[in-house]
């Protein structure tokens, strides 16, 4: 192998690694919907939903046995108290994952932390977009109308990942790039068509609706305002501050404003962190989601922020099958119609198909996400 | 001035100020200065390179083959030189980061 075929493998595993790390990031998100959907159904969640509508934990039973929903008042505290603690088990699985990457790391997370012009306020600007608005609207759209509506709500966010990418960082978005993120976005539609209008038309509860725009809108910010920070900084560093920003903004603000109208949120989050099963579920949530970010930020300075998301809204898919598996699907859909099953289906090939048009895309195309500025001989 | 800043930061002022240089070079420039001697550091500078690159803030110029192992043997070495992007930005970095005192 001559020098210039060996440059050109080294281009072609990089862009593969990238690809293989947006992969890796739709699994993951995929898989955390099953404990971020499950989280919704423990005791002390329900209770204290309960309680804010001042009802006793055997008033509860009866509420949720008749298919009755609580308040938006009380979904939207269950809401933050769940955020909040996502956020809390996704830095505790960064802390352990950067003391794996070396100690370095920590120094190198110092030295960017006091940056907070060139880097900083990227951070906290992706925290704000991550957390208080697409996770928590992810939350509120899980609890309110259910896992599959929260997944399929937020698909096209590389729409807005990919519009900002370009006019924003000035990342060079190829024809194919945009044909195959199109495409993604048919698919995971198709696929998930027929459910969404169900729900919407059965429920019709806007609360939820706007959860999934909260999601959809804010996750796509985020990407193009993440990819500006990796641009001087390492994706774990970048990664552990923003979720450090969004813990911040939960528990420096947020929580404590929560008590002052529901000074009993304390015991209720005691009471989730000392069961077993709900700490593990919560492990669960910290670790899939941890993962799945990190995932996403190595994606973008390696493939740009149109393909990392296009690849990541993957998600979508493996939800509805992760979902099926984990709830079955009855639980998933409420029905065995069998439209569901083909739509799913259709929209798995389309979503396959549209990752393929992104994969097969000339390494060269990505050799460099932007226009250098230089003439090329 | 970038010196103990972010390794970003510092891979485009040395390439701004050094000129075009070979990733062996540069990485091994950085190891010392930020005191990260061992292999594993080594690699993890480089890959940081190979995202500056893709970022189009900096350029390959050069291409070879590491044969007697100096840095990592077999390996590709890539001489790179910054570009106009990447000064434009590290221009936009010297605005914004702080003068430490003597700066």
């Amino acid at each position: 192998m001559d020098v210039n075929e060996k440059r050109t493998e080294a281009h072609k595993k990089r862009v593969k690694y990238g690809y293989m790390m947006a992969l890796f990031c739709a699994v993951l998100w995929a898989i955390w919907y099953i404990p971020g959907t499950y989280i919704w159904s423990f005791d002390p969640v329900n209770y204290f939903m309960g309680m804010i509508d001042g009802l006793t934990n055997a008033e509860t039973d009866i509420l949720l046995g008749a298919g009755d929903y609580f308040s938006t008042t009380a979904f939207l505290a269950a809401a933050v108290m769940i955020t909040g603690l996502n956020a809390a088990f996704v830095i505790i699985s960064y802390f352990l994952w950067n003391l794996g990457l070396g100690k370095a790391k920590f120094s190198e997370m110092k030295r960017s932390v006091k940056e907070i012009k060139a880097c900083t306020k990227y951070y906290f600007l992706g925290a704000i977009c991550g957390g208080p608005i697409a996770i928590l609207g992810s939350f509120i759209a899980m609890g309110y109308i259910g896992g599959f509506f929260a997944a399929v709500a937020a698909l096209a966010y590389p729409v807005i990942g990919t519009f900002l990418s370009r006019v924003w960082l000035g990342q060079k978005v190829s024809r194919r790039a945009i044909m195959g993120i199109v495409i993604i976005v048919i698919g995971s539609f198709t696929a998930f068509g027929v459910v969404m209008i169900n729900e919407l038309t059965a429920n019709a509860n806007m609360i939820g609706i706007i959860g999934g725009l909260m999601a959809l809108c804010g996750w796509g910010v985020e990407g193009a305002i993440a990819a500006k920070g990796i641009d001087v900084s390492e994706p774990d560093i970048a990664i552990t501050m923003r979720f450090g920003m969004e813990n911040l903004i939960w528990w420096i603000i947020a929580m404590p404003l929560l008590t002052i109208f529901v000074p009993d949120v304390w015991s209720y989050i005691g009471m989730m962190l000392t069961d077993p099963v709900i700490l593990l579920t919560l492990v669960m949530v910290g670790l899939t989601f941890g993962f799945c970010y990190v995932t996403w930020y190595k994606a973008f300075p390696l493939i740009g922020v149109g393909r990392g998301q296009g690849v990541g809204s993957l998600y979508g898919i493996f939800s509805l099958i992760f979902l099926v598996l984990f709830f079955g699907v009855i639980g998933t859909f409420g029905t065995d119609d069998p439209v569901y099953i083909i739509s799913l289906i259709a929209g798995a090939l389309l979503c396959t198909v549209g990752t393929f048009v992104m994969f097969t895309e000339k390494s060269t195309e990505v050799e460099s996400l932007r226009n250098t500025g230089e003439e090329k001989p | 001035m970038m010196e103990g800043r972010p390794y970003k930061f510092r891979i485009l002022e040395i390439l701004d100020v050094d000129g075009p240089m070979w990733n062996s070079d540069l990485v091994r420039k950085l190891q010392d200065e930020y005191k990260m001697p061992s292999d594993y550091y080594r690699d993890c500078l480089n890959f940081d390179l190979i995202e500056v690159a893709a970022s189009g803030m900096i350029c390959e110029e050069d291409v070879a083959i590491d044969e007697d192992g100096s840095f990592r043997e077999g390996c590709l070495l890539l001489k790179y030189h910054i570009t106009p992007v990447g000064v434009d930005f590290l221009n936009e970095l010297r605005r914004k980061v702080k003068p430490r005192k003597g700066e």
